[in-house]
């Protein structure tokens, strides 16, 4: 009996309707078509989800009631019975079906042409009490799997090496699953379907053949992107059959998109019953994890080597431009270098000390700013040993000690002796230690007793890295030992934070930099050429300055792993 | 009762350090007796902390974890060190020398990656949030700041421009003593805190 297939949801509609009945779609020119298996409708004999599973004992009692059920169950179970293969089952009822229409049949149908909308309940629930029957076949299907499975692995085997794997499938998958299945049909009745064979038969390229191969160490998995191409030139198309015409729109779009799960594909939509929505979300799945595998492989390699290049160029920049700095243009001119106010008093005040005074020195710096310290320190211990001053030490960093005889030695460029007062842990413990006459009785030695004195220096000159130990030690000092002159030899990165004790008279005179250094030395030695390493710090403030603006303009866009790692 | 025996001696222990800055002279034994101990804590930490790195990258060994490598290359130079130091004494020349010049190299070094690091990352804000006034401003007082301690650029310090750059560069302060200023807040609401009883930092009892 001829009927039309809707092109969207393949629905059987009657050879008179203008719209389908299932999704309202319009019937104009499809080609009317014999139905493929009486009572059931395409996507019903391809296994489509039993919605109403819980109303079917009320179905299957009503229609035993009616005395229709048990000619149905009569004939499956005959069928079951003598013949193995569900796909027989079929067979003989469609052949059955052609020859006499059962009368509970014809009433479907008769009710089908009266109401429209009892067509898809009706038989959905008659299809689904036939799933129920044929559960059990689909043990029977898996025992055949695995009789494969076992068939292969046997060394020798008649399957294995006589068979072909296409004919193992073909022999002993349920033949409706085989058979040309009315989507099929379609695309031969619109001239779409390609002529020829499968191409993927043409290749032999089944699951099972490749994993055969793969055991056996004739083939290796192939990559993405040649395959990919590979099925770009042959123009592979993965059309397989399909009970949806919304799944025909998304396998367009991913039609072009080999993978290498496309015969695992193949083989589980013969194998597995899924829905048209679930195979909707494996091809999305499927589009998502290829689009983003090319993605990587096409765009990873570029934006690595040319992240690479990039970091290459400014670290060379940075190397070649710092070095050359260092040895050729290292001759800044700081004659016009002026003085703040603050390294203006620390000047008057080195040159008021009287010679042979006493000084004490705080270290209370890590060894990482040693370079940046003794550029600062440098031109105020000259002054000091010029004049001959007694010179203490008090370290709160465990090499204080040794830093500090490095940095008379880079210094003066002689080793000089100091007394060493010793190390005390925390600036905060050590400053308040050395303001309330604490003796470092666990530093002292019988041939050396310290004693931390408080009293007796023209000033306790504090060379420190953090504004927070500034902090401790200028606050604890000036509030406990107020006739002490206290001065600060600091990094830049401690200087403007520390400024207000300097406003503020609790400090005596303070330098922090290269820059106020720089200044303070040409004001002492009336040179008018940088130290070394001067024309470095400012070439390489210079090029933070312009990466950032570079950065900054070049692009300020968010690229993919900048939003995903913020989002982290 | 274990909670009280720690609070006496908290508030003790405090007391005593506040009494020592107004009366000195009378106090400066029990002072010393508090540094001293102190000193010895300290020490203390320090040498239960050196076990726990020790203990931590010894098993990393054990269990070969990713990264063992630098875990052998750390016990190793770790070893090595004590047993100059030890033998050789902090004073020998050798010793110093070895300190030094790894010590000073590497930790300039760490800081010139840092320096670069959040040159990086600052770029990287704009990048993810876009421009935002927070964005803008920090970037904009970064260059500011890098400008005007590069010493390119002198100022008179009388001079208009040497007080605008002045001002500029004591806005760090502003936002430094604006913390402060809300940390000395803080810090006086969480002590009426407790001393209303709303708060008992060291429980019920």
């Amino acid at each position: 009996m001829p009927v039309l297939i809707c092109p969207v949801c393949g629905a059987e509609n009657p050879i008179s309707g203008e719209k389908c009945l299932k999704c309202d779609a319009t019937l104009d020119g499809v080609t009317p078509l014999d139905a493929p298996v009486e009572g059931l409708s395409g996507d019903e004999s391809l296994g489509s989800p039993t919605k109403d599973e819980q109303d079917l004992p009320g179905l299957l009692q009503s229609l035993k009631d009616e005395g229709d059920i048990g000619e149905v169950e009569e004939s499956l179970q005959n069928g079951l019975a003598s013949n193995d293969d569900l796909s027989d089952i079929f067979a003989e009822k469609e052949a059955s079906d052609e020859e006499v229409v059962p009368d509970w049949l014809e009433r479907i149908r008769q009710r089908a042409k009266e109401e429209p909308d009892a067509i898809g309940d009706v038989t959905q629930k008659i299809s689904a009490a036939l799933e129920t029957i044929a559960d059990d076949k689909d043990e029977n299907k898996h025992d055949d799997f695995q009789s494969w499975i076992e068939n292969i692995r046997k060394p020798g085997s008649a399957h294995s090496e006589d068979q072909p794997a296409n004919e193992l499938k073909k022999e002993n998958l349920p033949s409706r699953l085989s058979d040309e299945d009315w989507l099929m049909r379609i695309r031969k009745a619109e001239g779409k379907l390609p002529e020829g064979p499968d191409p993927t038969e043409q290749k032999g390229n089944s699951l099972l053949q490749w994993l055969i191969a793969l055991e056996e160490g004739r083939e290796t998995p192939s990559k993405l992107g040649d395959e990919t191409s590979a099925a770009d030139e042959e123009g592979d198309e993965f059309s397989s059959p399909i009970t949806s015409g919304d799944y025909q729109v998304v396998n367009e779009q991913t039609q072009k998109i080999a993978t290498p799960f496309k015969d695992v594909l193949d083989i589980d939509r013969l194998m597995v019953d899924i829905s048209d929505e679930e195979q909707e979300q494996v091809n999305l799945f499927e589009t998502v994890v290829t689009q983003e595998n090319q993605a990587g492989q096409q765009h990873r390699p570029l934006r690595k080597i040319k992240h690479w290049i990039w970091r290459l160029v400014i670290s060379l920049i940075l190397i070649s431009g710092l070095t050359a700095s260092l040895l050729v243009w290292d001759n800044a001119d700081i004659s016009g270098a002026f003085l703040s106010p603050q390294n203006a008093a620390f000047l008057s005040w080195s040159e008021a000390r009287q010679p042979g005074g006493s000084l004490l020195f705080i270290v209370d710096f890590q060894p990482g700013y040693f370079s940046e310290i003794m550029q600062i320190s440098k031109p105020i211990l000259g002054m000091m040993l010029e004049k001959d001053m007694e010179i203490s030490l008090l370290s709160t960093t465990p090499s204080g000690e040794l830093l500090f005889e490095n940095l008379l030695a880079e210094s003066t460029g002689e080793e000089l002796a100091f007394t060493d007062l010793g190390y005390l842990p925390m600036s905060s413990l050590a400053a308040y230690g050395i303001a309330n006459h604490v003796e470092n009785e666990l530093l002292q030695t019988p041939e050396s007793p310290i004693v931390l004195p408080a009293e007796g220096y023209d000033g306790i000159l504090l060379l420190s890295d953090q504004a927070e130990d500034v902090q401790i030690w200028v606050e604890q000092l000036t509030a406990l030992m107020p006739e002490t002159q206290v001065l600060l030899l600091l990094t830049s990165q401690a200087g403007p934070l520390s400024l207000p004790y300097w406003e503020s008279g609790q400090v005596d005179g303070m330098i922090s930099g290269v820059v106020e250094a720089a200044a303070f030395e040409s004001a002492v030695s009336g040179q008018t050429v940088s130290p070394v390493g001067m024309r470095a710090y400012q070439l390489g403030s210079g090029l933070m300055v312009l990466m950032l603006l570079l950065g900054l303009t070049l692009k300020n866009r968010p690229d993919k792993d900048d939003i995903g790692e913020g989002a982290q | 009762m274990k909670k009280i025996l720690s609070a006496i001696i908290i508030i003790a222990t405090g007391l005593l350090t506040l009494a020592g800055y107004l009366f000195r002279e009378a106090l400066s034994p029990v002072l010393a007796l508090f540094t001293d101990w102190a000193i010895l804590l300290i020490g203390i930490a320090g040498i239960l902390g050196i076990g726990y790195l020790l203990r931590m990258h010894i098993l990393r060994v054990a269990k070969k974890q990713k990264g063992n490598f630098y875990s052998i290359f750390l016990i190793i130079v770790f070893l090595l060190t004590v047993i100059s130091g030890i033998t050789l004494s902090p004073q020998s020349e050798y010793f110093k020398d070895m300190i030094l010049n790894v010590q000073i190299p590497v930790e300039a070094s760490l800081l010139g990656v840092v320096a670069i690091t959040l040159l990086y990352t600052s770029l990287r804000v704009v990048r993810i949030q876009g421009w935002t006034p927070l964005s803008i401003g920090f970037l904009s007082s970064a260059l500011i700041m890098l400008i005007l301690n590069s010493g390119l650029i002198g100022f008179k310090p009388d001079s208009l421009a040497g007080r605008i750059a002045g001002f500029i560069q004591r806005m760090p302060v502003v936002g430094a003593r604006g913390i402060l200023i809300g940390m000395a807040l803080g810090g006086l609401i969480v002590g009426l805190r407790v001393l209303l009883l709303l708060d008992r930092p060291l429980g019920e009892d």
